[in-house]
C-alpha cells in the first residue's frame, strides 16, 4: 500500500505566514491511494446530524490545520450500522446520519481514504470539493440521507 | 453539557493516527490541554471524557476517547466551573 502525501497552501490569519508570499504552512495528510469507495454498495456514516452550524464548524477547524475544507465520515465496509455504533466515536452520539457514496460525490465531494491508520480501517475523511455550507445544504436536500436513533447502549452518552 | 466543555470538536475527526483531534483555538482554557490531561471533549452532538496525548506546537490537538460514558468518567476530570 502506497502512501500520498498532500500539500494545500492556504492563507489564514490565525497562524504565522510567510512574510513574503503570504502563505501559511498547513499539515500534510496521508491518503491512501487505489482505495476507492463504491457509489452504490457503500455509504458513509456520521454521528449526529450535518446541522449547519456544527459542519460550518467542523470544516473550517480543518481547514485551520490541514488547509482544506472537510469533514470526518465513517465508510461502511466489511462492517453493520450496528457494530461502528457500538464502537466510540460513533457510540457517543445519540444520532447517526447515513448517508451514501454517491450522493456525496454527485454534490461534488471528494472521498479521501486516510492513510496513516490500519489498512482495514472502516473510517474515511470526507473533503468539500467547494465552501462547506453550500455543500452542507445540497447534502442534506438531495437525499437519500437518513437520520437513524444510535439506540445501542454501548458506553452510553450522558 | 455544552457549557462544561474543556474543548469543542468534533468527535468524528481523526486523524492519521486515528486519534481524535482538536485546536487549542477551541479550548475554553488552553493552558488546561496537555499530554496526559483528562478533559470533556466534544460539541452539540456528542461529548466525551478523553486523555490528551498531544498538543502539536500549531495548536492541534490530539486526543484518545475514554470508554464509557461521561457521568462514569466525570470524576477523572473534577470539578470545573462553567462559563
Amino acid at each position: 500500500m502506497s502512501l500520498t502525501r498532500m500539500t494545500v497552501p492556504t492563507r489564514s490569519p490565525a497562524h504565522a505566514s510567510c512574510p513574503v508570499c503570504g502563505v501559511r504552512p498547513v499539515k500534510q495528510r496521508f491518503v491512501r491511494q487505489s482505495d476507492e469507495l463504491g457509489d452504490d454498495e457503500e455509504i458513509a456514516l456520521r454521528g449526529g446530524r450535518l446541522a449547519a452550524a456544527i459542519v460550518r464548524a467542523d470544516a473550517q477547524r480543518m481547514h485551520d490545520v490541514y488547509g482544506t475544507f472537510g469533514i470526518s465520515v465513517f465508510a461502511l465496509r466489511g462492517a453493520t450500522i450496528d457494530e461502528l455504533a457500538q464502537q466510540a466515536p460513533l457510540v457517543r452520539f445519540a444520532e447517526l446520519t447515513v448517508v451514501t457514496v454517491g450522493t456525496l460525490r454527485g454534490v461534488g465531494v471528494r472521498l479521501e481514504p486516510p492513510g496513516g491508520t490500519v489498512v482495514t480501517s472502516p473510517w474515511c475523511s470526507t473533503t468539500w470539493m467547494t465552501a462547506p455550507m453550500r455543500c452542507c445544504r445540497v447534502v442534506i436536500g438531495s437525499g437519500p440521507t437518513r437520520i437513524m436513533r444510535n439506540d445501542v447502549a454501548g458506553g452510553g452518552r450522558t | 453539557m455544552i457549557d462544561e466543555l474543556d474543548v469543542i470538536a468534533d468527535l468524528n475527526a481523526e486523524d492519521d493516527d486515528g486519534l481524535g483531534w482538536s485546536t487549542l483555538a477551541d479550548a475554553r482554557d488552553a493552558t488546561r490541554v496537555r499530554p496526559g490531561a483528562m478533559l470533556l471533549v466534544g460539541n452539540e452532538s456528542a461529548a466525551a471524557v478523553v486523555r490528551i496525548v498531544a498538543v502539536d506546537d500549531d495548536g492541534q490537538i490530539h486526543f484518545s476517547i475514554l470508554p464509557g460514558s461521561v457521568a462514569k468518567n466525570r470524576h477523572l476530570f473534577g470539578p470545573r466551573t462553567t462559563a
